[in-house]
């Protein structure tokens, strides 16, 4: 079980410094943001499963953080691609 | 046979009649739904006093008089909480006081906004406003009274150690999560506009619904215990005879 | 007021202490908390869009260094505490407090990189009031620095627990899942909010 958190926690680093360091050049602004986003939404969800171990519990509450974890990484994507 | 449980479903009404009350009278009569802008400047301000004065003074009316509800439906939960907690009455003390101090400010703001309107036609524009700014600090950043009450209560029924929980343990944790989530008004005094201004996206059109949502779930809840704490008295009546 | 003594009726004994595989109720407490913050969320990216370039400009004037660092930390200090609690499955009270020392330790560090971070904003004259941007940095920054404030408490009080307990009971083994589950949520909240405020002013 200890091996399954720290591969968690180094690909949670190695997706913090990749995403940091690639953040501006993505070509077009909206596809960059939404790299971006998608990566921290990746990020959560192992979090969530790995560290908060969400994947034993309740189908409900399983249901709820992955429309969760979508509707945030959708919305401020989607946000940020109609401001003018 | 006394039943101890007699007036607390009447003092458990308190909550849905404050819940009216502050929607009604506060909230559609007193122009508070949303607030006026605290960005406006004075005149401005003052403009939509004077234009819906009667209606306002009215709304402020209705809850000065029925803010005393709020402590009557704190009488219901501390009730509630009693058999609940065992021999230590800290929490229901805790919860009993918070809900009387907050009953005082559902009171005391509303009766400064209703000063506002007495002398509408010769107030200054910046009395009228400054009578509001502090009608809601009052109302707003002294939600930490709310905060003890909520925070007491949600650990009592997390404490309850019956098989079949008084109250669901869900209810507990939306409790302490409103005891937290109500200090985001400390934010309020920094903001005019915005979504921390008093009504701005999260202080008010969040922060409102949630409290008064929490009202009407923990409402449904006091009203679903008093019978099974009725059962359990007259249980505890049938052993000892 | 006085006192009505309680009844003699004795409450059925509970099930022993919620046993560490049923779901902790401190979830629900986690689905608002989360449910508000992507409120927050929505509310930003809404008010950012009539000022884009406003918000733009102003996000390139924090130091993007914190913010990498401050995640950094959380999602160290997270792993650190996760192992923490699978010590305490294990019955290791000597891993349980070790590892907790070391997450509460790092996790320290995030308050004193934000800390600094806020002051040097001030010395520069950057406040909340200084535009709309900083207002909800500020403002959503410092909700968060709460969470964690409240964080490192339940954290210091699971290690007070662990230091005091003799063997790993139920009791701490279910103190060290749903605190844990607590601090989990403050870094990910911060795996959000990083990226919004601080990395979507400088995507050219």
């Amino acid at each position: 079980m200890n091996r399954a958190l720290l591969l968690a926690w180094a690909v949670l680093v190695l997706a913090t410094l990749l995403g940091f360091g690639t953040a501006e050049f993505m070509g077009h602004p909206l596809v960059a943001v939404g790299a971006i986003m998608i990566v921290a939404g990746g990020k959560v969800i192992i979090i969530l499963r790995s560290f908060m171990e969400l994947g034993e519990g309740p189908i409900a509450f399983k249901a709820y953080f992955g429309v969760w974890v979508v509707a945030c990484v959708g919305a401020i994507t989607v946000l940020y691609g109609i401001a003018p | 046979m006394n039943n101890p449980y007699q007036f607390v479903r009447l003092c458990a009404w308190g909550g849905p009649g404050l819940l009216f009350i502050s929607l009604f009278f506060w909230a559609i009569l007193g122009h508070n739904l949303p607030p006026i802008s605290p960005g406006l400047d004075a005149q401005a301000f003052a403009d939509v006093v004077r234009a819906n004065a009667d209606q306002i003074r009215i709304g402020m009316l209705g809850l000065t008089m029925g803010g005393v509800l709020y402590m009557v439906w704190g009488l219901a939960i501390t009730k509630v909480m009693e058999p609940l907690e065992g021999r230590s009455n800290v929490l229901s003390t805790l919860q009993m006081w918070g809900a009387g101090m907050t009953s005082m400010f559902f009171i005391i703001a509303p009766a400064i906004w209703l000063a506002s309107t007495f002398r509408i036609e010769t107030a200054s524009s910046e009395t009228i406003q400054v009578l509001h700014d502090v009608g809601w600090m009052l109302f707003d950043i002294t939600v930490p009274t709310a905060s003890i009450q909520f925070a007491a209560f949600g650990v009592c029924i997390l404490s309850d150690r019956r098989r079949v929980p008084v109250i669901p343990k869900w209810v507990a944790w939306i409790g302490i999560y409103e005891a937290v989530g109500l200090l985001i008004l400390a934010l309020m005094p920094f903001f005019r506009t915005g979504a921390f201004a008093r009504d701005g996206a999260i202080n008010f059109w969040i922060v409102f619904p949630a409290f008064f949502g929490y009202m009407v779930i923990v409402s449904i809840y006091l009203f679903k215990a008093i019978p099974k704490l009725e059962a359990e008295e007259a249980a505890q009546g049938q052993a000892k005879t | 007021m006085r006192r009505v003594p309680p009844p003699t009726f004795v409450a059925e004994p509970a099930e022993a202490d919620e046993p560490s595989s049923s779901f902790p109720s401190i979830w629900t407490f986690i689905a608002i908390d989360c449910t508000s913050f992507g409120l927050f969320f929505a509310v930003f990216m809404w008010e950012r869009m009539p000022q884009a370039a406003l918000f733009d400009a102003s996000a390139k004037l924090l130091d993007v260094r914190f913010g990498l660092a401050n995640t950094l930390v959380l999602i160290t200090s997270s792993y650190l505490v996760a192992l923490a609690a699978a010590a305490a499955r294990r019955g290791d009270l000597h891993d349980v407090r070790r590892k907790l020392g070391l997450g509460i330790g790092v996790g320290a560090a995030f308050a004193l990189l934000k800390l600094t971070e806020y002051s040097l904003k001030i010395a520069a004259g950057i406040t909340p009031q200084t535009n709309a941007f900083f207002g909800y940095y500020f403002g959503l920054t410092g909700v968060h620095f709460v969470h964690y404030a409240a964080g490192m408490i339940v954290l210091a009080l699971m290690l007070g627990r662990a230091r005091r307990a003799s063997t790993v009971d139920p009791g701490l083994t279910s103190l060290m899942i749903s605190g844990g589950i607590f601090w989990h949520m403050v870094d990910l909240l911060w795996v959000f909010l990083f990226p919004m405020l601080y990395l979507l002013g400088r995507v050219q």
